[in-house]
């Protein structure tokens, strides 16, 4: 069990309770609008600080897959699929299965390019 | 001589003549017109407006109108209502069905609400006569959107709404949660969230207008529409994009060059798709996981009933059916329920 110090990030009460698409162009509260403005921030503290990030996914009305793939994938392509296990943890007593989903969608976050190296 | 152009005489005399050739111009074309409607018998073109002469035709629904159990007899209804509107004002008999499914009443509205319909052709139609499937009709929200003209009230046996997407985007989380949010509080008594839902339909919604064209956009429509069905205790929700359809999107189209195998037919193609066997186009393993979600939530007893229709392509996740079908829509169906 990881003892460090938690820091807490609830979309539904910080961003959100209604989180939209994959990208600012197609609509309001979108994923790519949350990692830039909020993620980001928030994962570069925790991991400064030797914290973990503990994201709270209850509360909100629901995720479309591309909203969870581009926020938590798109963090581990710009810090790393390492860093971003390491360092990050989901709460989802709501939507259990959500937890697992975005685990796989951060270990599968590599481009094919990276992939073809 | 450059002083007579300025002053005000010369002006107003210009500005008349100016009017008067206008005039002259005016009534020179009037009277060729005239003259042209004479030597040709034919009562002037412009006098006449094509909806005041178009004839009318009768289209019987299918008995079986549902997308889910007839999937083949509904579309191609569907397609002949759509053909005989471009030269017709069109009838619809409703009143022999034997079977109606709220899919089918979603994708029926949607069709008939393209700006083609409205432009010129009037649709009109009369109810079932059976008197359950009347007020599964009057339950599924179909009379918020068509004008109703007598004819008996009965009441509902469910309750329902549908949304005809804006072309702004800006709404599609709003109504995703609207309608997941109603379906419940029909079901449950109270307003409760249910996140499968919401994300199907985030999914669905955003990947339609994403794939659309900014030209698209302009002419195609979107509905998205949940019934519930007070009987069963079931809530059917139904989104419908008339587009080009998955299975003919240029985006598709790309992805299926990095199949390496070879597809029998439109169906087997879906099943691919839906199990998420097909590569995306960059081999960008993150992108296009929304029908592959889909049939996973399906699969994890989250949703139940998801039937996906895609131009002539019908999959079936509780029967396991997937085929082509003997006529194509013109777009893509998602339905499920919950």
């Amino acid at each position: 069990m990881d003892t460090r110090e938690r820091i807490n990030l609830c979309i539904a009460a910080e961003y959100s309770k209604t989180p939209g698409p994959r990208t600012r162009a197609e609509g309001k509260y979108s994923a790519e609008e949350f990692l830039d403005v909020l993620l980001l921030q928030r994962f570069d503290e925790a991991v400064q600080s030797g914290k973990v990030l503990c994201v709270n996914l209850d509360g909100g009305y629901g995720y479309g897959t591309s909203f969870l793939e581009e926020a938590f994938g798109g963090l581990a392509r710009k810090r790393g699929i390492q860093a971003v296990l390491d360092s990050i943890d989901f709460v989802s007593n709501e939507e259990p299965y959500l937890r697992d989903d975005v685990f796989s969608y951060i270990r599968e976050a590599v481009t094919g390019s990276e992939k073809k190296k | 001589m450059k002083k007579l152009w300025v002053k005000e005489d010369y002006r107003g005399w210009l500005r008349s003549r100016c009017l008067d050739e206008n005039h002259r111009r005016r009534v020179s074309v009037e009277k060729k017109r005239q003259r042209n409607r004479e030597r040709s018998g034919q009562p002037a073109p412009r006098t006449i407006r094509r909806k005041d002469i178009l004839p009318p035709i009768e289209v019987a629904a299918p008995a079986d109108f549902s997308l889910v159990e007839n999937p083949e007899g509904t579309i191609t209804f569907l397609n002949h209502v759509q053909s005989a509107a471009r030269y017709h004002h069109v009838r619809i008999k409703l009143c022999d069905l034997q079977a109606l499914g709220p899919a089918a009443v979603a994708v029926f509205l949607s069709t008939i609400s393209q700006p083609s319909f409205e432009n010129s052709t009037s649709v009109s139609g009369d109810a079932p006569n059976n008197k359950e499937l009347h007020s599964i009709l009057e339950g599924t929200g179909f009379f918020d959107h068509v004008h109703r003209s007598g004819g008996p009230v009965v009441p509902s046996r469910g309750a329902g709404r549908m949304y005809r997407l804006s072309r702004n985007r800006y709404v599609v989380a709003e109504t995703a949660m609207e309608l997941s949010v109603f379906a419940m509080k029909q079901i449950w008594g109270e307003e409760r969230k249910h996140g499968p839902s919401y994300a199907l339909l985030m999914e669905t919604m955003g990947n339609t207008f994403d794939h659309a064209s900014p030209n698209a956009m302009d002419k195609q429509q979107w509905w998205a529409a949940v019934y519930h069905d007070a009987i069963n205790r079931r809530a059917c929700f139904t989104f419908v994009d008339h587009g080009v359809g998955i299975l003919r999107s240029y985006r598709f189209l790309q992805r299926l060059k990095h199949w390496p195998g070879v597809f029998t037919d439109s169906g087997e193609k879906l099943r691919s798709l839906l199990l998420g066997q097909i590569p995306s186009r960059t081999r960008d393993r993150h992108r296009g996981r929304g029908l592959p979600k889909a049939y996973e939530a399906w699969k994890a007893g989250r949703i139940k009933n998801l039937v996906v229709i895609a131009n002539d392509a019908y999959a079936n996740a509780e029967k396991q059916e997937f085929r082509q079908l003997s006529t194509s829509f013109n777009g893509t169906i998602i339905y499920w329920e919950v």
